[in-house]
């Protein structure tokens, strides 16, 4: 329990924080109850939004020497109940710092404080004919210090790397308050990589008040071959087949029937409508290159029996055909009155029996779903259709989307390959994870927040939860409860309406 | 050729029983990295943990033991026209994927293609008590719990005995030409930096001997295009592909030749920094950001003047390897790194003293 009454720290906050940034109102806080995960809501004890460093540093030392839970909140795109509140606790929303402190065109850099948008950077660094490579879906309103937190994605990550292959340094604040700059302006620092372990800490390490991030040169150009197929397993060996050419494409995107059809009711980019699986690979590079790799990805598709193949002619056709792709979630969303989206990771070779899987639970739980898949680097986000109101829909959903998570990890891959644990998967990690190697995440947490204040709660189970929903997935049952102490999982169903709007990788 | 993770794990809980300490050994390319301790240790050798245990070309990744060796490795993958992209030192091919990892090595082409840390996927490690664990794994992408793998980056063994490592592979480039052209080093730099902001196939800037060598690897419409726009001759394939292998394995004459009884120092940072000293102690690398510096210097001199170019130098080779060689973190950092030692190693068995005296 915290050691201070809600009244005496709002007190003693507004001593050196703006009045209106320290709101302890329910209408105000409203806004702040969850994430983009709508599902998970919560109302903190009060939200905090302070403008300076040492404003950060002198809020947290107060939090501290008061023991009181700290979630620290960015734009709020997480799509994992990563930023959800804790009612005990504090939301320490970094909006405030929107600033591009410095781009450095010759060294190709830009420091940034950690409310600046995702998309702002690669606007700021076009005049040096410079971009930020990482881009998720959510790039127009996610903030950098949050795609750091979750070591956010895109649809560019196969050739690009994740944020933690971009970010150079950080400067973050610790429980205690203390500033510490972690990482450098050189390429790497002797010591343990430190500064990847904060990259997807998803805020249980530090609260991060700066990064630095290495920026690219803009591709002279980029083309992308729109190709339909009647089978995903032939649109699945094409993808081997480009790879297996020695091409690394920008992007290389597949799309299911139901998320075609959605994504063409919504874009109208042109998408092939009778195709089983759709593929969209983008190649950039130099003039030269891009039309070498074009010609061939093209004629290999031919060959291996594309039923429609198109070509970008224009930067104009370019964006419409990635505009179907990026609007796939929100026009799913219009298929059903709410969605639910998963993040697995699996091995390529192993999409036909995964996809079948999801088609075989899709009929067993009597849930359509619609799958988007990073087919480059086997990052699948299969949408689950609910409707909210319908009563144990949602819980039906959940227990659904843990069976897809269950799959990915029998078949090699992971719970999540960007978007995160937070209280979303926390119970799956129990799937991934056994006790010694859950037990050694705690005592790495413990290294940097001994008393485990910093978004408790998220991302790491607590060990008998998760002994508890093993028993429980063995037989069968889904209503395991792994680590979802301090929320209220899915209070608030009638006002759910999924994410719509929002948009992820 | 076997798995020894079960005798290994045995080792490490007779170690602790006896309280000794223990030092972890690859093939030794190594060895001098670091400060000079352990006499006395119990050896843990995974020269024998060797062997390639899955590889599937089409999803690019590879899983090795630790103790694999990059000939054995390199091999594999030529036969499918990939590589190890980050192309870390291979010191004649027997550098261990281990110890490259626990290292964080990175060849010339590091600006661009990353270093191991980049390309680790998942390992297999067993910590100070004897338990061994799986974090990441053969996926590109796996954000579930903390990154223990990047971790192990540059820790040099001193959180755990890492077993198995996987990794990200890539096809090879389909052509690579190198450029050469005679400049001085601030001219070098600035041209460095200038060309890594074009979009154009770069892919290793480097500055030996008072020449600037230019590689591009890529598409080969993108090299031979970019060639005929960009300065410099053309360097004859076989003298490109052994002036950037001994640059990787620290072969050029600069670390071989001269003085080699001098001091090495090792410098990462912000790639534009002007140069200071006379050039010829200088060999510059990765397009300006990583900088070797020969001869007789003191340690706290060059750390301030690495501080003000935005990162670090270490003591790479000679001089006092009994005093701290490696950049020491502030008081903040010093506990987290105790505390993280601690999370891993309760009882300091693991290269105790080998990356800071107080740890």
């Amino acid at each position: 329990m915290a050691k201070i009454s809600r009244q005496a720290l709002v007190k003693e906050l507004r001593q050196f924080i703006a009045s209106d940034y320290v709101i302890d109102d329910a209408e105000t806080q409203k806004v702040y109850e969850c994430d983009g995960l709508s599902a998970y809501t919560e109302m903190p004890m009060l939200v905090v939004l302070p403008e300076t460093v040492e404003q950060v540093q002198k809020a947290m030392r107060i939090f501290h020497r008061n023991d009181i839970p700290v979630v620290a909140r960015g734009a709020g795109t997480s799509l994992s109940a990563g930023a959800t509140p804790h009612k005990e606790g504090v939301v320490l929303s970094l909006a405030k710092f929107k600033n591009i402190i410095e781009i450095d065109p010759l060294a190709r850099t830009a420091r940034l404080q950690p409310g600046v948008r995702n998309l702002a950077i690669s606007e700021a660094a076009t005049d040096y004919g410079l971009y930020y490579a990482p881009d998720p879906s959510s790039q127009i309103a996610c903030s950098i210090g949050g795609n750091v937190a979750e070591n956010a994605g895109g649809v560019h990550c196969l050739k690009y790397g994740l944020t933690v292959h971009n970010v150079m340094r950080i400067e973050m604040v610790t429980v205690e308050g203390e500033l510490l700059s972690i990482g450098s302006e050189g390429h790497d620092n002797y010591g343990p990589d430190i500064l990847a372990l904060l990259n997807g800490s998803e805020g249980m390490l530090g609260v991060i008040t700066e990064v630095t991030v290495k920026l690219l040169p803009t591709p002279e150009k980029a083309q992308v071959i729109l190709a339909g197929f009647d089978s995903v397993k032939t649109a699945g060996d094409a993808v081997g087949s480009i790879i297996s050419k020695g091409i690394i494409p920008g992007g290389l995107e597949m799309m299911d029937t139901y998320a075609i059809q959605a994504s063409e009711a919504f874009a109208n980019a042109g998408y092939p409508l009778d195709a089983k699986a759709l593929l969209l690979c983008e190649v950039d590079g130099t003039l030269e290159e891009v039309k070498e790799y074009a010609e061939q990805i093209e004629s290999l598709f031919k060959e291996l029996g594309a039923t429609s193949i198109k070509v970008s002619q224009s930067e104009a056709e370019r964006a419409l055909f990635w505009k179907g792709r990026k609007s796939a979630f929100p026009a799913v969303g219009r298929m059903s009155p709410d969605y639910y989206c998963m993040d697995g990771t699996i091995p390529r070779g192993q999409l036909s029996y995964v996809l079948t899987e999801i088609e075989r639970l899709s009929e067993e739980f009597d849930l359509r779903v619609a799958n988007v898949f990073h087919a480059g680097d086997g990052n699948l986000h299969p949408l689950i259709l609910f409707d909210a109101n319908v009563p144990g829909e949602f819980e039906r959903t959940e227990a659904f989307g843990g069976k897809i998570l269950e799959i990915c990890v029998e078949v090699g891959g992971c719970i999540t390959g960007e978007h995160g644990v937070g209280l979303e998967k926390i119970r799956q990690m129990a799937v991934q994870f056994t006790d010694t190697e859950i037990a050694q995440f705690h005592s790495i947490k413990s290294a940097f927040d001994s008393g485990a204040k910093l978004n408790p709660g998220k991302g790491i189970p607590v060990l008998k939860r998760c002994q508890e929903y093993r028993a429980l997935s063995k037989s069968d049952s889904h209503s395991g409860g792994c680590g979802s102490q301090g929320h209220s999982a899915h209070k608030g169903h009638s006002e759910h309406k999924g994410h719509q709007g929002e948009s992820a990788a | 050729m076997s798995n020894l993770t079960e005798l290994f794990i045995e080792q490490i809980k007779t170690a602790a029983n006896d309280k000794k300490a223990i030092t972890i050994i690859g093939n030794g390319t190594k060895k001098t990295l670091g400060r000079s301790v352990g006499e006395g240790n119990t050896v843990i050798s995974t020269s024998e943990h060797s062997g390639i245990l899955g590889y599937e070309p089409v999803e690019l990744v590879m899983t090795a033991r630790a103790g694999t060796s990059l000939a054995e490795i390199n091999s594999a993958l030529e036969k499918n026209n990939q590589y190890l992209a980050c192309d870390p030192a291979r010191f004649d091919g027997v550098a261990t994927i281990g110890g490259s990892l626990a290292t964080n090595q990175a060849g010339p082409s590091r600006p661009w293609a990353g270093s191991l840390r980049d390309h680790v996927l998942g390992v297999n490690l067993i910590n100070g008590k004897g338990e061994a664990l799986r974090f990441g794994g053969q996926v590109m992408k796996n954000v579930a719990g903390y990154d223990v793998s990047r971790l192990q980056a540059g820790a040099m063994g001193t959180l755990g005995l890492m077993t198995e490592i996987s990794f990200k592979v890539l096809p090879k480039p389909a052509a690579s030409l190198t450029l050469v052209q005679a400049l001085d080093a601030p001219e070098a730099i600035e041209r460095m930096n200038t060309l890594a902001g074009q979009p154009k196939p770069l892919t290793a800037a480097s500055w030996v001997d008072g020449k600037l060598y230019l590689q591009l690897s890529g598409a080969k419409s993108a090299v031979e295009g970019t060639v005929e726009k960009w300065e410099g001759d053309v360097l004859p394939e076989e003298k490109a592909s052994i002036f950037w292998g001994n640059l990787r394995d620290h072969k050029a004459d600069f670390f071989s030749q001269r003085q080699s009884d001098k001091p090495l120092w090792r410098f990462s940072i912000n790639s534009t920094a002007k140069p200071f000293l006379d050039q010829e102690s200088w060999l510059i690398d990765w397009a300006g950001s990583q900088r070797w510096l020969k001869g007789e210097f003191d340690h706290s001199e060059l750390q301030a003047w690495a501080l003000r170019q935005g990162g670090e130098v270490v003591l790479y080779q000679g001089g006092d390897r009994l005093q701290d060689v490696f950049n020491q973190p502030n008081a903040v950092m010093k506990k987290i790194q105790t505390d993280l030692k601690q999370s891993f190693d309760p009882l300091t068995l693991f290269n105790p003293g080998r990356l800071y005296s107080w740890m």
